[in-house]
């Protein structure tokens, strides 16, 4: 009995074990597809005609924030600080905090050798802003390569409206990507170059691409643009006067990118901008404030806001680097607090009248200055940077950002900033169509642009200036007073060939207090040596 | 019933019974009970276990002896066998280190019927037992192990009463290193295995419980991945260390395995219950001003600046002492072993409650655990089955030991003043509003700040193991298991609270935070294994098939308190497989010359269709020295034997699931983009890498087992060297080629090689007294040999963030160089010595590492009859750490100019530097160190009373710590010391007691 009962257990036993053993056969299993609803495959993307528009903000909202979580979480770049990653704040490194117009004493990511004009192809901040156009370039890239017709076919996306909404979208995501190679082109000359023509894949090794080979593809590239893009387009979306803002720009330095200046074109472009729909905004302050997407003097902007999009870089880092100390008790900025890290050199303040370079309590705005544009905040600040790191007060504050609107409503989060960057502002047009002219020696015609440009900025219609002042140095220094900050001066100064020489020197030019020339290698940036080493291709720029 | 049984105690520290075997034979029982009097079996179990012999004998035999336990001297095995055998009717035999005995009647009996004791099922060592070890999928004799693994097994009375299973490890097995986090209850360490093979991707050794692999990435709301574990339900430890020993697990064992197995059931009905109180404190603060002395700074720093100097505070505040506290913490455990209806089972419970020594940090864990071990069918079918669910409460703290440093002294704790800061002092500017860039008063961080976790991890698996019948060679395994986990945490800042101004929205909004984490990972295995011998040839070999699933969701909910504005609210998931296909033969020629073959093929999700595959062989031989004729009968040696081997593992754990193909990720609803009148959730195409693939480690290994003069010095030596290639690397991709600009990719190449020697003795052993002393030594270096496509010695990969400025990194992974090379500025000192501020020699230079170039663990213990004295310490030698709590330190720092004050160290008010110089290699400093790990004294009352055995002990943990370093504690995994949780010191009283 006890015998068959234990037979009996056994078999059930056995069975069940072989039965387990072919239960669970599950190689097939290793396929998997991601199960997070926000993260999908490329199929599902562009399957959907919703996410398109999505796809084509990213392109957008990598200029100014740096990942899908805000204001830091899930970063585009890694391995450098998030922080730090948004283009803007990285442009401001290279493009201002290199000149006269600012000065900080951190030494983090290479802030240093950029206040000091010592950078290196190790350099961090140098790095990650190469890094990050690169990412533009490749989001636009990728973009291209998803949206052609034959893949629309392919999606079965026939609807003729969505056809030519996606065409919209590719016109401006090949300007974003121009935009960036003009950068490129600016900032590090002989760069990689990788289009939508080629393929997607990481062994890819993209070849060099000479400076004026790169201009040459850019000016093309824009004037395509130019007839594809609208005449007009929602806010925060490039239209056709971008593409002319930019060619003016690249015109205006050709000869700095290939020894061929371009003055007449550079001329020509702006004028378009400036006979287009935009027009000056009455002040020169509300370009700057929380609500600035209601100025028609801003052409592309780069949008933000406090809480649906955050950010530590965008105009939030402009602003709280700007305040510090005591600042807050005087002025209405919008914020509750700020970083206290970021001056200006004596020289930009000095580009002022002297009346003109005192805060004063009871204009805060500056609108009963001389120049409305000497937004200045100096009450326990000394004029000169003795000493580096030095503290706040060493160099006068600047107060030109801020996140209130016009009638003084703050923003709508107290640590992250409404306001939209002006990446191209009008009145820059303007001063390009006059530098033009008076390099092609029409005086007049420049002097009736500056007219226009400092008519706005004074008041009081002091302003005025005549025919004896449009010479170069005049030009140049309306350009610093007109756009500080505003990521131009390193290109300015350079095209001026001020940037390097003894010809005009600041405080801690070339890590001298009295400043100093530093060697003409430094006009160009070095190709960052992680990508020399990632990419046999490259060949370092000279001198580094 | 025709059989009586033997039993052998084998291992008698388990007391429970593993090898049986029947023999035949009828007596007589002679009845010798009588008052006071205990069974004769019960001193043999004792006398096994106190002196680590096992004993064999028939239990039918001696079931009707009794004894008087007064003439039995436990401490003394020789004296009390002498005793046994002049008054009771035994006879004994010291065969092969295991006591044999037998029953004078008997022996006459059965003169010519010795007792065969098979060679293979007990060959036994002194103090070393022949152990049956675990390895991956089975078990091997200790002295048939090919390959390098080391079995630890805790010793109950000198572990120093770890509360985490990790920390029982310390200092214990050569090649192992334990770097604890710092003091934080609950928290875990880190474990390396020989240096570690990665360096992008996980270090982390494969942990498998009972066979299960349980999943090590990290969990929000606990700081321990093992922290479920009861140290107490913890038998042994196996580490494997070498490829032969751990390619059987192939994919995931690069970074070595450490096996875990639980204590099992047993029928004898025990009862046993431990406790213990431990009342820790910091034993170290940092030397700050006080408020009088940090006055005086202010006053001659910046003489003649009124502003500044009118500005101090006129309080005394010693910030550090008002965030530490002694603690007092208990731990206890209770565990039953028993059978109902013939089935064996453990059961046992656990409660921790430990208390931190920065206020308000606590830990507290309840967990049972429960194994049931039926046998059926003459035990051709052995089930396993365990089950532990644990809930683990932690009170977390944002750790305010930096903040309680750099806090002005001068400030009072409570304000009432302001209003705002809910009492708590507050730095107000001029115009009465705080000031969002201070830092917040540490206490109200404390106080305020809410943060707790709940963790529910349920661990359980069973296992069938089945001897077919009728063909008793082949056994087949199954193992089926999961690791389920739910996490849920709580923060909570008030309104208004400092915190609320400093950080969060800069707005004097609190905080509620929640968010919830769930793991749910399934594995099953199955195998067979078949074992044949063939007179001089011995076979066994093994085949088998694993599927592992590992799925978690992670939600996160920050709001402010009204719930109207959204900080952050995250929901994300993902999963990835494993299956794989293994097997193993081992061939035993003579007894002395074995052979293991392994190979495992691997499947992982986390790589595209074309490279789900890896292939993941191993060889080793051994060769019994000891054995061959020439040393047979040599006394000096009792075990000798070399081993070698070589094999291939790999890795792919790089934390996402979704690395190799392209994905797309939707923006956050704070991280949108504003397209004419409209925000819009963006949609960012990933980098990735199609061609992602496995990393593979080789290693090879040579390894010397001896014991001499009868295993009184016994050890082994171990040399090693570790490739790996095909690093699961994160590195810079050529610009323009990827969509972003770093991928996890296999570039790049990294060597390992060490040597390590451990070292068991027994320097003395009399009748009363035995003194055990075990130490190992292992020396590693790491180096990386290839890192990019175009080799160049410029690059490098910055990591090691520094504290004191934002985003600054000091060390790098670079060519030639160790992972983690500090890459800092050289000092440049005037004749006295002294730094020069500011000055340095040329750039930026990759020189030292944190890693130890060798570690050591000694453990040792006294025993004088029913006393013991015992301690573990653990030492490294040659290793950096940078003082970053020193370097982010400077004269200027204590007025940033923003209206707010900052403490110093005494240290910089009198010799630091006046501007931050954090690239300075002035503080990398050798941080050699030995650690006194714990003491302990105890005492084991056997005679108080018949129903229990009763031990006490004390002891004292975190005893001292010998070493020039400058800064707080020189222990600190990867060496920027940085806002450290102090490690506490404790003094406990552990008390157990045993139910006879």
């Amino acid at each position: 009995m006890l015998t068959s009962n234990n037979q009996i257990m056994k078999r059930i036993y056995i069975t069940l074990i072989f039965s387990i053993f072919t239960l669970n056969s599950c190689v097939n299993d290793l396929d998997t597809v991601p199960i997070d609803r926000n993260i999908v495959t490329t199929e599902q993307i562009y399957s959907n005609p919703d996410n398109y528009k999505g796809v084509l903000a990213k392109c957008y909202a990598a200029l100014s924030l740096s990942g899908q979580q805000g204001p830091t979480g899930d970063p585009d770049i890694s391995n450098f600080d998030e922080g730090y990653s948004s283009f803007v704040r990285l442009a401001f490194y290279v493009q201002v905090l290199t000149t006269d117009e600012a000065i900080m004493g951190s030494q983090t990511n290479g802030l240093r050798q950029m206040a000091t004009n010592t950078w290196d192809s190790n350099t961090a901040i140098l790095n990650g802003y190469y890094a990050r156009l690169y990412q533009i370039i490749g989001y636009s890239n990728e973009f291209l390569r998803q949206t052609t017709d034959a893949k629309l076919q392919e999606r079965g996306h026939t609807d003729a409206g969505f056809k030519q909404q996606v065409s919209d979208f590719r016109a401006e995501a090949r300007f974003l990507r121009a935009y960036s190679y003009w950068v490129l082109l600016d900032t590090y000359g002989k760069v990689p170059f990788v289009t939508d023509a080629d393929k997607q894949d990481p062994q890819f090794l993209p070849k060099q691409i000479s400076r004026t080979d790169l201009y040459s593809y850019i000016e093309n590239e824009l004037k395509e643009i130019e007839t594809a893009l609208p005449e007009t387009n929602e806010y925060g979306r490039v239209d056709k006067t971008a593409a002319n803002f930019l060619l003016s720009r690249l015109y205006l330095n050709a000869e700095v990118y290939t020894k061929n200046p371009q003055w007449t074109k550079a001329a020509e472009y702006a004028e378009k901008v400036i006979q287009s729909h935009y027009s000056l905004s009455p002040k020169y302050l509300y370009n700057f404030l929380a609500d600035n997407h209601t100025s028609r003097e801003i052409i592309w902007s780069l949008n933000l806001d406090g809480v649906q999009s955050k950010t530590y870089g965008g105009t939030t880092f402009f602003v709280l680097a700007q305040t510090g100390g005591t600042m807050l008790n005087y002025l209405k900025l919008g914020i509750a607090g700020g970083w206290g890290n970021i001056r200006l050199r004596p020289e930009f303040v000095n580009k002022f009248q002297l009346a003109d370079q005192n805060f004063v309590t009871t204009d805060p705005d500056a609108f009963a200055k001389n120049d409305s544009r000497a937004l200045f905040f100096n009450i326990g600040h000394k004029k000169e940077i003795a000493a580096l790191p030095g503290t706040f007060q060493d160099g006068y504050a600047f107060t030109k950002w801020r996140n209130v609107t016009k009638n003084g409503v703050v923003g709508s989060d107290a640590a992250y900033v409404d306001t939209d960057f002006p990446m191209f502002r009008l009145s820059e047009s303007y001063l390009t169509a006059a530098e033009a002219y008076i390099r092609l020696g029409k005086n007049s015609e420049a002097l009736n642009y500056v007219t226009i440009i400092r008519n706005r900025a004074y008041n009081n219609g002091n302003g005025s200036v005549s025919l004896s002042d449009m010479n170069l140095n005049f030009i140049l220094d309306e350009r610093s007073r007109e756009l500080s900050w505003e990521l131009l001066r390193r290109t300015d100064l350079i095209r001026f060939n001020k940037f390097t020489t003894a010809d005009y020197l600041w405080s801690w030019k070339g890590n001298a207090q009295a400043g100093k020339a530093v060697d003409a290698k430094f006009n160009i940036f070095p190709i960052p040596s992680s990508d020399i080493t990632a990419n046999p291709n490259l060949i370092q720029n000279d001198g580094y | 019933m025709k059989k009586t049984v033997i039993s052998i105690i084998l291992l008698a520290t388990t007391g429970l019974p593993i090898v049986t075997y029947g023999k035949s034979g009828q007596e007589k029982p002679i009845i010798l009970k009588t008052e006071n009097r205990v069974s004769i079996t019960k001193v043999f179990d004792k006398l096994s276990k106190t002196s680590k012999i096992p004993f064999l004998y028939s239990s039918t035999d001696f079931k009707d002896v009794f004894v008087e336990e007064n003439g039995v001297n436990y401490s003394s095995l020789e004296s009390s066998l002498k005793y046994l055998k002049n008054n009771y009717p035994i006879q004994y035999e010291i065969k092969n280190n295991t006591v044999i005995l037998r029953k004078t009647k008997l022996k006459q009996i059965a003169r010519n019927d010795d007792f065969r004791i098979q060679k293979d099922t007990i060959s036994i060592q002194e103090k070393k037992i022949d152990e049956v070890v675990i390895i991956g999928y089975g078990k091997v004799k200790k002295s048939d192990a090919t390959g390098s693994l080391t079995t630890v097994k805790i010793d109950s009375g000198n572990n120093g009463s770890p509360v985490s299973a990790q920390d029982a490890l310390t200092g214990k097995a050569a090649g192992v290193n334990i770097i604890s986090p710092g003091g934080a209850p609950g928290a875990g360490s880190t474990i390396r295995i020989r240096g570690g093979s990665s360096l992008s991707a996980s270090n982390d050794p494969l942990i498998v419980i009972d066979g299960i692999a349980i999943d090590n990435s990290s969990t929000s709301g606990s700081s321990n991945i093992l922290g479920m574990i009861n140290p107490n339900d913890i038998d042994t430890y196996t580490v494997l260390k070498d490829a032969s020993s751990t390619a059987i697990y192939g994919s995931r064992a690069s970074n070595g395995v450490i096996i875990i197995t639980t204590k099992k059931g047993s029928k004898k009905t025990r009862f046993q219950y431990s406790s213990n109180t431990k009342v820790s404190y910091n034993p170290k603060m940092l030397d700050v001003l006080t408020g009088d002395e940090y006055r005086n700074f202010i006053k001659d720093y910046y003489a003649g600046n009124n502003t500044i100097i009118n500005g101090l505070g006129t309080g005394n505040t010693d910030w550090q002492k008002e965030i530490y506290r002694t603690s007092v913490s208990n731990d206890q455990n209770f565990s039953m072993t028993g059978a109902v209806k013939d089935i064996p089972f453990r059961l046992s419970l656990g409660y921790t409650d430990q208390q931190g020594i920065i206020k308000k940090n606590s830990y507290e864990r309840m967990n049972a655990s429960l194994a049931v071990n039926p046998s059926f069918f003459d035990k051709h079918l052995n089930i396993n089955l365990n089950y532990k669910p644990s809930i683990e409460n932690n009170n977390f703290i944002s750790n305010p030991a930096s903040s309680a440093v750099g806090f002005d002294p001068t400030r009072p704790v409570y304000d009432n003043s302001s209003q705002y800061g809910l009492g708590y002092f507050i730095w107000n500017d001029a115009s009465g509003k705080p000031i969002t860039i201070a830092s917040a008063n540490p206490v109200s961080v404390l106080n305020l700040r809410k943060d707790k976790s709940q963790v529910i991890r349920q661990i359980g698996n069973i296992q069938l193991d089945y001897k077919i019948h009728g063909f008793e060679d082949l056994k087949l395994n199954l193992n089926s298991g999961f690791d389920i986990l739910k996490s849920d945490g709580d923060i909570f800042v008030p309104d208004n609270a400092p915190l609320a101004w400093t950080s969060i929205g800069n707005d004097g909004q609190g905080l509620l935070e929640n968010y919830r984490q769930k793991k749910n990972n399934y594995q099953f295995d199955a195998y067979a294994n078949y074992t044949k011998t063939l007179s001089n040839h011995k076979i066994d070999l093994m085949g088998g098939y694993s599927w592992q699933k590992f799925w978690q969701s992670y939600d996160d909910n920050q709001t402010n308190i009204t719930g109207n504005k959204v900080y952050q609210n995250i929901i994300s998931k993902s999963e990835y497989y494993l299956v794989s296909f293994y097997g193993r033969l081992n061939y035993t020629f003579k007894d002395r010359y074995l052979f293991t073959g392994t190979l495992r093929n691997d499947g992982s999700s986390r790589f595209s269709k074309d490279n789900h595959w890896g292939l993941f062989p191993s060889a080793a031989f051994a060769w019994k020295i000891n054995e061959e004729a020439f040393l047979k009968d040599n006394s000096f040696f009792s075990d000798l034997k070399l081993r070698l081997s070589y094999g291939k593992t790999g890795q792919q754990d790089i934390g996402g699931d979704y690395e190799w193909m392209q994905t797309y990720t939707f923006s956050q609803s704070n991280a949108l983009y504003q397209l004419g009148n409209q925000y819009y959730q963006t949609i960012r195409p990933n980098g990735y890498d199609p061609n992602l693939k496995w990393e593979t480690t080789s290693t090879y290994n040579i390894g010397l087992d001896f014991g001499i003069l009868k295993n009184r010095i016994s050890g082994s030596v171990e040399v090693y060297k570790r490739t790996t290639d095909d690093l699961l690397n994160k590195i810079s991709v050529a610009a323009g080629s990827n969509l972003t600009n770093m991928i996890f990719t296999n570039v790049g190449s990294m060597e390992n090689k060490g040597l390590e020697i451990s070292l068991n003795t027994i320097p003395v052993k009399t009748t009363d007294w035995q003194w055990n002393l075990d130490a190992n030594i292992t020396f590693n270096k790491s180096e990386i040999t290839k890192l990019t496509l175009v080799d160049s010695p410029n690059y490098g990969v910055n990591i090691g963030n520094v504290s004191g400025s934002t985003a600054g990194t000091i060390q790098t992974h670079s060519v030639g160089f160790s992972p983690y090379t500090f890459y800092l500025y050289q000092q440049e000192y005037d004749e006295a010595g002294k730094p020069i501020e500011g000055k340095y020699k040329g750039g930026l230079v990759k020189d030292k590492n944190p890693m130890p170039k060798s570690f050591m663990g000694i453990s040792s213990k006294v025993s004088y009859k029913n006393w013991y004295l015992g301690f573990n310490g653990h030492a490294n030698f040659g290793n950096y750490v940078y003082n970053n709590i020193k370097s982010k330190d400077y004269k200027t720092k204590a007025t940033l100019g923003n209206g707010t004050y900052s403490n110093i160290l005494s240290y910089t008010a009198e010799q630091g530097f006046d501007n931050l110089q954090l690239y300075s290699d002035f503080f990398l400093e050798k941080a050699s160190f030995f650690r006194m790990d714990n003491i302990t004294l105890g005492h084991n009352f056997k005679t108080i009373s018949e129903k229990f055995d009763l031990g006490v002990n004390l002891s004292v943990q975190n005893v001292f710590v010998i070493t020039k370093y400058t800064g707080l504690d020189p222990e600190v995994y990867l060496g920027i010391d940085n806002n450290m949780y102090s490690r506490p010191r404790s003094f406990l009283f552990g008390l157990n007691v045993n139910f006879k």
